[in-house]
């Protein structure tokens, strides 16, 4: 268990290094996203009624096409040079492998999706227990990237990758993302916790199967 | 204590086939300590496939492979620790140095005094200029030191070598010669798919050609 945990905070740590030495990944994603919704705010232009239903909206496209890029990039790093072979060779365990992708990636749109928060509320003039959201917001963007993850090894290898992972991926993140829109709206709408709690409910199961069998799809799609 | 006997390596009857083409029919070899395996072949012929097999990368349809008696997918860890391996690719990451690759790699193979030993094989393969140079402003010849650096790092007991002569020049070829004698000498052994005739390493050279997907000694 310690090997495990030692292995995934060094795949982890690889990531963070290479992103600060590349630049590739972050700072990139973040004006894509920032750009998504500026053009959301002039395509809306929401009247303040309408500002609780369509920022919920807004956040989640941006998260959900931020992620795509951000999946698909990690995944792309990893095949240079051969480096998923080295991994796969190595005695680290497969699983480490993919948890440490795994949160690489959700650790990413967890810092973006802070930042678009504050974006949000400066241009939406939100007046709504931001922080709350923020949080329940984290196993939404887990179960997300553990989902991504599995996707991205298999579209990875193909010729047509970059469409190929939202193809394939989206449709099976769409529970995510509705429980997601569900929650924020109304958290934004200011009903109390327990109003979400279905939903956080079904986040949370989604998260654990995926959790469970994404190792295990992982291990699969990589053996051979 | 090891038994010198024993082959530090056997290949039980392998075979693998990518859909209808067969790559590898029924190849069965042993290799001792000290003893290099020099695969040679066609392109195409399958020794790359053998030498994926082997590491582990890839699975057989069918055989078994044992490593120092022992079926090495019942001891996979171990033996993935026992392997060192160096590939077409150099297998590094292209935007981090030559120091921060081989602490992650050092980090991957939980290697306690990894210090020590970066800096011992940074000596040795003459990397000391590059250290905190990008991969991918190295050239080709330099990736493949760090990369030799990164797969005996650990200590393996058994390179796996794909091609390592490639891209190489004098100065780099005669080091490479030097550190894989002395591997062999230390006890290591070696399976290396190559054109090359490796007449430097003669003395512990067992020769196989792959033809019709078969291994044949030579």
């Amino acid at each position: 268990m310690k090997s495990l945990i030692h292995h995934i905070w060094i795949v982890l740590y690889k990531d963070f290094l290479l992103e600060i030495r590349s630049k590739e990944i972050f700072t990139s994603v973040l004006i894509f996203t920032i750009l998504e919704i500026l053009i959301f705010n002039f395509a809306f232009n929401p009247s303040p009624e309408m500002v609780y239903i369509v920022v919920p909206a807004i956040l989640w496209v941006a998260i959900t096409f931020s992620g795509v890029i951000i999946i698909n990039r990690t995944m792309q790093l990893e095949m240079q040079n051969g480096m998923m072979k080295a991994l796969l060779i190595s005695p680290m365990s497969r699983e480490a492998i993919f948890w440490g992708k795994s949160f690489a990636t959700a650790i990413y749109l967890i810092a973006i999706e802070l930042i678009l928060l504050i974006l949000l509320t400066v241009l939406y003039d939100l007046n709504s227990p931001l922080m709350t959201v923020f949080f329940i917001s984290v196993p939404c963007i887990l179960g997300f990237s553990l989902v991504g993850t599995v996707f991205s090894v298999i579209s990875v290898n193909s010729r047509a990758q970059e469409i190929l992972l939202p193809i394939l991926f989206l449709p099976i993140v769409i529970p995510i993302i509705l429980c997601a829109v569900n929650i924020t709206s109304n958290l934004l709408i200011d009903l109390p916790l327990s109003e979400s709690i279905n939903w956080i409910n079904l986040v949370i199961v989604f998260d654990l199967i995926y959790f469970i069998i994404g190792p295990f799809c992982f291990y699969t799609i990589t053996s051979d | 204590m090891i038994d010198t006997k024993q082959p530090y390596l056997q290949v039980d009857s392998i075979n693998k086939s990518f859909g209808r083409s067969r790559v590898l029919h029924d190849i069965s070899f042993s290799v001792m300590q000290n003893q290099v395996a020099i695969v040679r072949g066609m392109n195409g012929s399958g020794k790359s496939t053998l030498l994926s097999i082997l590491s582990t990368h890839m699975s057989a349809d069918s055989g078994t492979i044992f490593y120092k008696g022992l079926n090495s997918k019942k001891n996979l860890q171990d033996f993935r620790k026992s392997l060192g391996v160096l590939d077409h690719l150099p297998m590094l990451y292209a935007r981090l140095t030559v120091e921060e690759n081989l602490r992650f790699f050092a980090k991957v193979y939980s290697i306690p005094d990894f210090g020590n030993q970066i800096d011992y094989w940074v000596d040795k393969l003459e990397l000391n200029k590059h250290l905190n140079h990008k991969i991918h402003h190295l050239s080709h010849g330099f990736q493949k030191r760090v990369g030799l650096a990164r797969s005996l790092m650990h200590n393996p007991q058994i390179l796996l070598l794909d091609e390592p002569e490639t891209g190489l020049d004098q100065k780099s070829l005669e080091i490479f010669f030097s550190i894989l004698g002395d591997f062999l000498n230390n006890g290591g052994c070696a399976i290396v798919a190559t054109h090359n005739d490796f007449k430097m390493l003669e003395k512990f050279s067992l020769n196989f050609l792959i033809e019709k997907n078969r291994l044949i000694q030579q």
